[in-house]
């Protein structure tokens, strides 16, 4: 799983059933501060839903899109598991580095 | 999908969302779409709509260039390491790619050499800007003449136009044969036309100079084409010059007006010289030109647009039945048609036509060829695929997609074909000229023709998926584990029934080729053995263009018979290739009904003994009775079949009496049954027009010589030309000359690339079973033994390929020998031989690989075990 794709990932688990290109998008730039693409927001989406760790499911059409449907995102069991083994992983890897690093980062 | 009452997209936003329309599916597009438009609503209510807008297109393009990336970018990076692994295994496998590329490359050229041509062929008389509206009359009469020809009456084309307003311009065309001089320049021209002013109206021949306007409106004036401007003026300016042309025994001054452009190849008809139709009314008599007796004039016409061809045919039938005493049967046959689908006579045509039976026939030995190329390729593919197995599962392993095994097969074998086709042009282009002469037709198509571009790009890509198709299937569905676990052997035994059939398909088109091409030149030899019913050998012909010295021809016969060289001297009204004359004549006992044709020719006293033509009842014409001159008349057998007279002599026949019949003899060529003729004499008479001489076979040239002396004698207005019986009878039979060349060399290519591919498969063969071979010599097999064992099973496929090819063969050849009244017999030895070729060439072919691996040393292909 790519880093981009984790953080859409975790998006819509965030965004509990109101995930969608927009809505994610916007939730992107309130949690990490800068406005990406469609372009780069469609493109891990559609490798999550290749992969099967997402679902992809239509909606209803609104008017302020044009009366077209909206198509939201959820997060299968299988993303779910690959997502808690990626975070065990990163946990282990940060586990040990002495906190005066991450200070510095800063 | 237009705009949306509610939505925010105004028209160039909804139209720049349609750009994604393309790339993505439906539900995607909506989705999409949809999204932007939200979010276009968003930010256009916070940063106003000109930034909303400029944002809008940023992301449409981000988006493009997201699905360029994915789905272009990669795939030309893949492609590229496709096209490089592919050169790694041509230069690996030198012999293999070397194989595949030139039966591909020979396949290819034949196949590019036949597109020109059907091109060409199909470009006949296109060019004229009213070609779609363009026709020619056909007449015939039911009973009399079945098959229409191209002649009506000189009246009917200005009776055309001044009766039905559909016709917007006619002309007459007639072709005489004309001596022409100008200063010292003298020949005889063949192809001197007189025509209407509308021809220009109807066909499309541009005037370098002259007036066009009034190029053909004055009597006597001459058009010429640049040909002609510079063989009879070189250098000189010939507009306004005379020349005195002599077309019915006196010359005449004609003064050129202007010169034309040579007529151009794809035409089916060729003029040299253009002159009115006024001019031959001043030659003959304006009586001639404007009768209803004579269909010695074709007829063209150009009619309105929209103006239907069939319902004006009924009402020039309609208007010709009140002119003619007999009921005539038109036909309006488009210009474009002419050339391959003409239904016309081919006797009356201004020029020989092609036929569309030749065109079908040559494609479809291209694409046979073509296939066999092709099975080769895939047969060899398939073969030689425990090469690729390893590649194929590390593929696989590392991610590839069956997909992508394909793609990759696919332009592999499109690379190689690419490669085929620069080899093909080469080919095509280096034997162009070899393969014009072979099938007689001028090709002078345009490489840069854009349906021959075309064309050869589809050949190159038919080719290319046409052999990659099977290949790509299989060699895609391996399973990486079983390829990458064992040591595979793709292609060893499992798929010999599919290889095994593609090898009999091309071995049967390869035998039946063969069997066609030895049944053709059978009756080709047929035709040359045949007894014609007179001797043709050491005889020339030549035409009295003079009158007078037609009406008074004795002292030229005497003189010509004072040489030692020239045997017999006599004169006809027709030759014996060409009678061209057909009656209706009466004779005693005609049925009331009946009406039918024959022939006839009239003859001088010693015709007969000249072409050594033999009597069977009766006797020849001679001096020695009075009457003959008059009276006598000879028939041949039809001739008298059709009078049903027991005992002919002595009955009454076309106003003269019967002496004699003559045995039937062949007139024309062995396609038609002999029709009924009859002689008369006819000595010193108008319709003398053919000198006949028979000539020693010792010192030609000398003979020759003398004779144009002579000739230069007594007929100074007219150049002495000649031809001789035998190669005038070789000239109707040129087409099928051409088949049968055209045969040969096809089917050598077809016999060299299925070879080429049994060759590869012997390899792969042998390759396999090298240890079994080392074994088996160990354990005391010999090497006729091994030989055998490994020809056996190839030498079952060509023999069965050629079973399955001899009826196919039988068949198609039988139908061409019924186009012949006088056709040889199809023996089985044609077919026995043609066997024991295609299998002695085959187990040549076998034998090379199979001796090396026969006599290899058994220790050098066992000590690795």
């Amino acid at each position: 799983m790519t880093r981009n794709e984790e953080i859409i990932l975790l998006t819509i688990l965030k965004l509990k059933g109101n995930a969608y290109g927009v809505s994610i998008r916007r939730q992107i730039y309130k949690d990490m501060g800068n406005k990406w693409s469609f372009a780069s927001i469609y493109q891990p989406l559609d490798n999550l839903v290749r992969k099967k760790y997402v679902r992809r499911t239509k909606g209803d059409p609104t008017a302020r899109r044009g009366g077209k449907s909206k198509f939201y995102y959820e997060v299968t069991p299988e993303g779910l598991m690959n997502l808690q083994r990626l975070k065990k992983a990163h946990e282990q890897v940060w586990a040990g580095i002495p906190a005066v690093f991450l200070e510095n980062g800063k | 999908m237009g705009r949306h009452p509610g939505g925010f997209f105004g028209e160039r936003e909804v139209k720049a969302s349609r750009i994604l329309k393309f790339f993505y599916s439906r539900d995607c597009y909506l989705e999409r779409s949809g999204d932007l438009e939200e979010a276009f609503a968003d930010l256009r209510e916070e940063a106003g709509p000109f930034r909303a807008k400029a944002w809008l297109w940023l992301q449409i393009l981000k988006l493009c260039l997201g699905i360029f990336r994915m789905h272009i970018l990669w795939r030309c990076i893949m492609l590229k390491n496709y096209l490089k692994i592919a050169f790694r295994n041509m230069k690996r496998h030198k012999g293999y790619a070397f194989m595949n590329t030139l039966g591909l490359a020979v396949g290819m050229a034949c196949c590019i050499l036949i597109l020109l041509y059907v091109r060409y062929e199909l470009s006949y008389d296109r060019y004229h800007t009213h070609a779609d509206h363009t026709y020619r009359i056909l007449l015939s009469r039911e009973g009399f003449i079945d098959r229409p020809f191209a002649g009506s009456p000189p009246s009917l084309a200005s009776a055309l136009k001044d009766n039905f307003p559909e016709v917007i311009n006619a002309t007459r065309v007639k072709n005489e044969v004309t001596s022409v001089r100008y200063k010292t320049r003298f020949f005889r021209e063949n192809r001197f036309y007189f025509v209407d002013p509308d021809f220009f109206n109807i066909f499309d021949f541009p005037l370098l100079s002259g007036n066009p306007k009034a190029a053909l409106n004055e009597p006597l004036s001459l058009l010429i084409t640049s040909d002609m401007a510079r063989k009879y003026f070189g250098n000189e300016d010939p507009l306004g010059q005379v020349v005195s042309c002599n077309t019915y025994g006196q010359p005449v001054d004609y003064r050129i007006t202007g010169v034309l452009d040579n007529v151009l190849d794809n035409s089916h008809f060729h003029f040299d010289f253009l002159t009115p139709m006024s001019s031959l009314g001043a030659l003959r008599g304006e009586a001639y030109i404007s009768s209803w007796d004579n269909n010695a004039f074709k007829t063209y016409l150009r009619i309105a647009e929209g103006s239907s061809p069939e319902e004006l045919d009924a009402k020039v039938e309609a208007l010709l039945a009140e002119k003619i005493p007999w009921k005539p049967d038109i036909a309006l046959e488009n210009i474009k048609d002419i050339h391959l689908f003409s239904k016309a006579n081919p006797d009356m045509e201004l020029e020989p036509n092609s036929d569309v039976r030749y065109l079908y026939f040559f494609s479809a030995i291209a694409l046979f060829i073509m296939l066999i190329a092709c099975f080769n390729y895939i047969n060899l593919a398939t073969a030689y695929s425990a090469r690729r197995a390893m590649e194929i599962g590390i593929r696989k392993v590392v991610g590839a997609q069956k997909g992508q095994i394909v793609q990759q097969f696919f332009s592999e074998a499109l690379l190689l074909s690419l490669m085929a086709l620069l080899i093909a042009a080469l080919l095509a282009g280096l034997f162009l000229p070899t393969f014009r002469s072979l099938i007689g037709s001028e090709m002078n198509t345009p490489w840069t023709d854009l349906v021959v571009v075309a064309g050869v790009l589809g050949i190159m890509f038919f080719t290319g998926i046409v052999s990659a198709v099977y290949p790509a299937l299989y060699l895609s569905s391996f399973r990486p584990i079983v390829v990458l676990k064992t040591r595979f052997r793709a292609g060893g035994k499992k798929r010999p029934f599919f290889r095994n059939t593609l090898v009999v398909f091309q071995f049967v088109i390869s035998a039946a080729l063969i069997v066609s091409t030895v049944a053709i030149s059978k009756q080709l030899q047929y035709i040359q053995n045949r007894k014609m019913g007179f001797n043709k050998d050491y005889v020339l012909t030549a035409l009295i263009g003079d009158q007078s010295l037609r009406k008074n021809n004795g002292p030229l016969k005497r003189e010509l018979m004072n040489h030692p060289g020239i045997l017999a001297v006599s004169t006809s009204s027709g030759l014996l290739t060409d009678i061209g004359w057909g009656v209706g004549p009466d004779w005693e006992g005609k049925p009331q009904d009946q009406n039918p044709m024959f022939f006839k020719i009239g003859v001088d006293f010693n015709y007969l003994d000249l072409y050594e033509m033999d009597v069977m009842a009766g006797r020849k014409f001679s001096r020695e009775y009075a009457t003959d001159e008059k009276e006598a008349v000879l028939l041949n057998e039809t001739a008298l079949g059709i009078t049903g007279w027991e005992d002919p002599i002595g009955k009454r026949f076309d106003g003269g009496t019967v002496v004699g019949v003559v045995k039937d003899f062949h007139f024309e060529p062995l396609r038609e049954a002999i029709k009924p003729i009859f002689f008369r004499v006819m000595t010193d008479n108008d319709t003398s027009f053919f000198l006949s001489i028979k000539i020693k076979s010792e010192n030609i040239p000398a003979t020759l010589a003398y004779i144009d002396k002579t000739w230069k004698k007594f007929s100074p207005d007219y150049p002495f030309s000649y031809t001789f019986v035998d190669s005038a009878i070789d000239n109707l039979y040129r087409s099928e000359q051409r088949i049968g060349n055209a045969f040969k060399y096809f089917s050598l290519i077809a016999i060299f690339i299925a070879c080429l591919g049994l060759f590869g498969l012997t390899s792969f063969t042998v390759e396999q079973r090298t240890k079994e071979i080392g074994i088996r010599k160990i354990l005391g097999a010999s090497v006729p033994k091994i030989m055998v064992m490994l020809s056996f099973d190839f030498a079952k496929l060509v023999l069965l390929a050629n079973i399955l090819a001899w009826p196919a063969a039988y068949y198609f050849v039988n139908r061409w020998l019924e186009g012949f009244a006088y056709r040889t017999a199809l023996g089985p030895w044609i077919f026995l031989i043609t066997g024991i070729v295609t299998l002695i060439i085959a187990m040549v072919t076998i034998g090379l690989q199979s001796v090396k691996a026969a006599t290899a040393n058994p220790v050098d292909s066992l000590r690795y075990e």
